[in-house]
């Protein structure tokens, strides 16, 4: 038992104030010659016990009285450890401090970063446990791999080494999960009384009421749990919530649009406000646009990678009161160029005279500095499907007359994976083929199936207004670039089939003709990682005049950009999510080596071989697994296979947003939510502050006060009645 | 209207000092109707008349004046006795008890009783003596029937000074011997002695032919204990000490004093002898009078007999 008013407990001495009373009025008697002396000895002897036991009980209620209050008013603080002391002289306990390492707690306030507070609240914890307790020291980001597990309380450099040595990490503290991840360290504690403390900066962010089921258990077996807050009461905070890409592929040399989604909860607006943008650790200074206070702001961005291969890069806004999530950042995996591969379904030698050739000129130019493309050409007789290929980015059947159903299979799988596919059909097209092969029910490539085809002439299309849309770039151009396009010919298709079923969301039409039936220009269907966009006119002169158009380059290359395999975002996590990279190689893996963000150490790290599958077309792999990604930042990871000498590849593990939301949540609601765990919240303004763990029984203390004052004044009246 | 009996009042006799004279003050002023000895004799003879006073007893009034001379009056006798009446009174220590309730110490009490009893005797021409006694007998006056003798009785009462252990039992058996003649002894004490040795002495005089009447003086607080408060009890018969909080167990002690008078009138009436008890705040005259009257019956009924 401790008291956190200590010095209030002297205040106990006063219980000997009956006493002194009782003694004084012995002392004032009065004196009586008394003649019966034999019958007042008689019934004083017969009465002698009783009278004893009751003025014994009298005076124990008087000295209680007074004591009680004292005891009240110097709050004490019961644990079961501390009454085991106290009544036997000996428990031992486990004691758990869990430090929230999570995001927020970088948060500055007029003290300086709540995480700073709470490594000093941590030390003050532990120094002051009792040297036959054990110590554990664990954090939120890691809750069941401590960092320092069990060890005797006397050992205190080990454990103020142990505290100072926790670093602050990007991650989210959902609660739930640490009280979980933390349970599983409580029951492996050597002493079955088992204290937790919980230093916290009690941020809403993680708090939900999942944490009543731990708390259930933990009442049952009767872990003391106790939250220390060490978190600032300000919100103020400019975050950099995202930064996504708005391309699907990323090529080296050529500017790709990106969009960094910041939100601004301080009081200030943001005006005139830079940012740096690091490519390959060149900085670039970015103008940000105004944001008002509580404004959340898409900032556009143009990044351009000088060479292909593992890239990435970062935004920084300046240092505000959390600086952790001001900077995001990106890995991908640039592309130096995209291998077109078009089909050609009625070549010539003739210019311009085959299928290709209109789609061929607009990709024959690059993007920017970027090569950008790469064109392939075959003709329908060869097996444009086959595994032996290289795979495209983006496959084209220009009026291809009959795919095989293997075919079909092929790149119904291939888009599946993410390639883009598109359709332009033409005289020699077996529609009804096309709708067998690529409008099965269980598995549809085409966005609609076909109808019928429509030889009355007419003018122009329309782009429809769908963002994001690979066709989205061509309502830039004025609407008459595509109202004067002759046409004449089309193949329609049932619209009304496309949009039934359960994959209608998959389906949107990006452009309409100008007939009267506004029949489809251009549709695409979404299947998997991939997109099949269906044209539905000819590719050549033979059905339109659109490929003569300046309007038709634009959408070409828009379309293929579009549509192409889609630079993936794997490598890009949030801070504590696992890295996975699989390495497929023919070649044994060796000396996998992780560096860390900003500098740090290299990491060896194991490289798994997998079992193999003769399901998998890439062959033999192995897989390295980053387990620790708590820190934000870049992680390069490099390994050597063989007589390909060293690879590399990189990654990104960005601050998790949720943290940047800085709400504060009340002492209350967090006792409320771990009912019935009676839990002692505490706010740690200074280190000396801080009580004992255990529960307050001020209260019960003053029950037992008014309990008593009634007992002792009924006592007091029947004892001194006449008898 | 019964009278005026200004001698009734405790308070207003005990401020006449003197023991005779308030005595006579009380046989006269309160006791004065009163015409026949309280010891009965073994002869009666007519007297005179005297006027009905009110109050008195109507069974006394002689009808026949009444008839005649349409007036009241008391046919009064005179006994003529020999009854030797000794008064045994209690020196010791405990009899000098005065509550906050009583006028009189119990010891003033009972010497006014009995120089008054004295005084009527005497008139009636019956000897009285005296002995006072604590451990022991201290005076022994023979009995005489002369008014000398009342004022002698008075005078060693007056200057008595109580002050030792009451040891009565032992006194009667001594007394028991040394009486020759029949004796009326009249016992006045307040019975705070052994009381298996003062149960010998009576059979004693039981056994010597000697009438005894117990006059036993207390005081209320004697038997209701009415103190408040850490009390230090000091034996007036002892060195003795004891303190204690009367309240936690004043029924008890009341039950025990209960007893204890129980007893002694219970030993009292087994040996034939009377018990009459005194309290030291009831009005001096009321006690003596209600005594007399009950002796006066207890003798009408002895006659019967």
């Amino acid at each position: 038992m401790t008291f956190l008013s200590p010095l209030l407990i002297w205040g106990a001495l006063l219980g000997a104030i009956p006493i002194i009373i009782h003694l004084l009025n012995r002392r004032r008697f009065r004196r009586v010659e008394w003649a019966p002396m034999k019958y007042l000895k008689l019934t004083v002897q017969r009465n002698r016990r009783r009278i004893q036991l009751e003025e014994l009980l009298l005076l124990l209620l008087r000295v209680a009285l007074p004591v009680l209050l004292f005891l009240a008013l110097a709050r004490p603080v019961l644990s079961p450890t501390g009454l085991e002391r106290w009544v036997g002289g000996g428990g031992r306990s486990s004691e758990v401090v869990l430090i929230d390492d999570s995001l927020s707690m970088g948060y500055a306030g007029e003290d300086g970063p709540a995480f700073q507070k709470a490594l000093q609240v941590a030390g003050a914890l532990l120094g002051a446990t009792p040297a036959r307790d054990r110590c554990t020291v664990a954090t939120a980001s890691s809750p069941n791999a401590p960092v320092i597990h069990d060890v005797e309380a006397s050992r205190r450099e080990e454990l103020a080494a142990a505290v100072s040595g926790v670093t602050q990490s990007a991650t989210h503290a959902a609660w739930p999960a640490v009280l979980a991840g933390v349970d599983d360290v409580l029951k492996s504690c050597t002493y079955p009384t088992r204290r937790l403390t919980i230093v916290t900066d009690l941020r809403r962010a993680g708090w939900d009421a999942d944490v009543a089921e731990m708390a259930r258990r933990w009442a049952d077996e009767e872990v003391v749990v106790r939250v220390v807050d060490v978190g600032s009461e300000a919100t103020s905070n400019v975050a950099i919530e995202s930064l996504v890409p708005l391309e699907r592929t990323i090529l080296a040399g050529a500017p790709s649009a990106w969009e960094a989604v910041i939100r601004n909860d301080s009081p200030r607006a943001l005006a005139g406000a830079k940012a740096v943008l690091r490519v390959d650790d060149k900085p670039t200074e970015v103008t940000l646009p105004e944001i008002r206070p509580g404004e959340t702001v898409r900032a556009p961005l143009s990044v351009a990678f000088a060479g292909a291969g593992p890239r990435e890069f970062s935004l920084q806004l300046a240092d505000d009161e959390l600086p952790a999530d001001s900077r995001r950042w990106a890995a991908v995996a640039v592309k130096d160029s995209l291998l077109i591969r078009l089909v050609d379904g009625e070549p010539s030698t003739e210019p311009f005279a085959s299928e290709v050739d209109f789609l061929a000129a607009p990709l024959s130019i690059g993007v920017g500095a970027a090569e950008a493309w790469r064109v392939e050409v075959l003709t329908d007789h060869d097996d444009f499907a086959s595994p032996r290929l290289e795979t495209p980015d983006v496959l084209v059947l220009a009026n291809v007359a009959a795919p095989t159903p293997e075919q079909a299979d092929r790149l119904r799988r291939l888009v599946r994976e993410g390639m883009g596919l598109m359709i332009f059909p033409g005289a020699r097209t077996d529609l009804g083929l096309y709708n067998d092969l690529f409008f099965a029910a269980d598995a549809p490539l085409l966005p609609f199936p076909f109808k019928a085809t429509s030889d009355q002439a007419f003018r122009g299309l329309a782009i429809e207004p769908a963002r994001p849309s690979p066709l989205e770039r061509l309502l830039e151009l004025k609407a008459s670039a595509f109202e004067r396009v002759p046409v004449r010919w089309i193949a329609t298709v049932d619209e009304a089939a496309g949009i039934s079923g359960d994959k209608a969301d998959d389906v949107r039409t990006l452009a309409r003709w100008n007939d009267p039936d506004r029949s489809p220009a251009v549709a695409e269907r979404v299947v998997g990682d991939g997109r099949v966009l269906l044209w539905t006119t000819t590719a050549d002169r033979a059905g339109n005049d659109w490929p003569v158009e300046p309007s038709f380059v634009m959408a070409i290359r828009e379309a293929v950009k579009g549509a192409s395999r889609a630079t993936s975002a794997a490598n890009t996590v949030t801070a504590g999510e696992p890295i996975r990279r699989v390495v497929h190689s023919s070649h044994e893996v060796t000396g996998a080596q992780l560096t860390p963000p900003e500098g740090g150490e290299p990491v060896s790290l194991p490289a798994v071989p997998q079992p193999d599958d003769p399901t998998d077309a890439e062959g033999p792999s192995a897989r390295i697994d980053v387990a620790d990604t708590r820190r934000a930042g870049a992680y390069r990871l490099s390994w050597e296979e063989g007589p390909l000498g060293t690879r590399e590849d990189v990654f990104a593990a960005n601050p998790d947003p949720r943290e940047s939301r800085l709400e504060r949540i009340a002492p209350g609601e967090v006792r409320k939510l771990m009912a019935p765990l009676d839990v002692d919240v505490v706010e740690a303004r200074g280190v000396e502050s801080l009580g004992p763990v255990g529960r307050e029984i001020w209260r019960d203390l003053a029950a037992a006060l008014l309990v008593l004052l009634v007992a002792e004044a009924a006592f007091a009246a029947w004892a001194s009645r006449s008898r | 209207m019964p009278p005026p009996r200004p001698y009734s009042d405790p308070d207003a006799v005990a401020r006449i000092s003197d023991l005779a004279l308030r005595s006579r003050r009380l046989v006269e002023g309160a006791i004065s109707g009163l015409h026949r000895s309280p010891f009965h004799g073994f002869n009666v003879e007519f007297a005179e008349y005297r006027e009905y006073t009110p109050g008195e007893d109507l069974r006394r009034l002689d009808w026949r004046v009444f008839a005649r001379s349409d007036r009241h009056y008391i046919k009064q006798y005179e006994e003529e006795s020999n009854v030797r009446a000794t008064f045994l009174v209690d020196a010791s220590a405990s009899m000098n008890y005065k509550g906050d309730r009583a006028a009189l110490s119990k010891f003033d009490y009972a010497s006014t009783l009995v120089v008054a009893l004295s005084m009527l005797l005497t008139r009636q021409q019956d000897p009285v003596g005296l002995v006072l006694f604590d451990e022991k007998a201290t005076t022994n006056v023979p009995p005489r029937a002369t008014q000398a003798q009342v004022q002698l009785l008075a005078g060693m009462l007056q200057a008595c000074r109580p002050g030792r252990k009451t040891e009565l039992g032992g006194l009667l058996r001594s007394l028991g011997d040394q009486f020759r003649r029949r004796n009326m002894i009249v016992i006045v004490s307040d019975l705070l002695t052994d009381l298996d040795s003062l149960y010998q002495g009576l059979d004693r005089l039981r056994f010597g032919g000697h009438e005894v009447l117990l006059m036993q003086v207390l005081d209320r607080d004697e038997l209701d204990l009415p103190f408040d408060g850490p009390t230090l009890f000091a034996d007036m018969e002892g060195d003795e000490e004891l303190f204690a909080e009367p309240r936690a167990f004043q029924r008890s002690y009341r039950a025990a004093m209960d007893d204890f008078l129980a007893e002694v009138r219970k030993a009292s009436g087994s040996r034939g002898y009377d018990h009459v008890r005194f309290l030291t705040d009831e009005p001096l005259a009321d006690a003596l009078s209600r005594f007399l009257h009950a002796r006066l019956e207890s003798g009408r009924v002895d006659r019967r007999r």
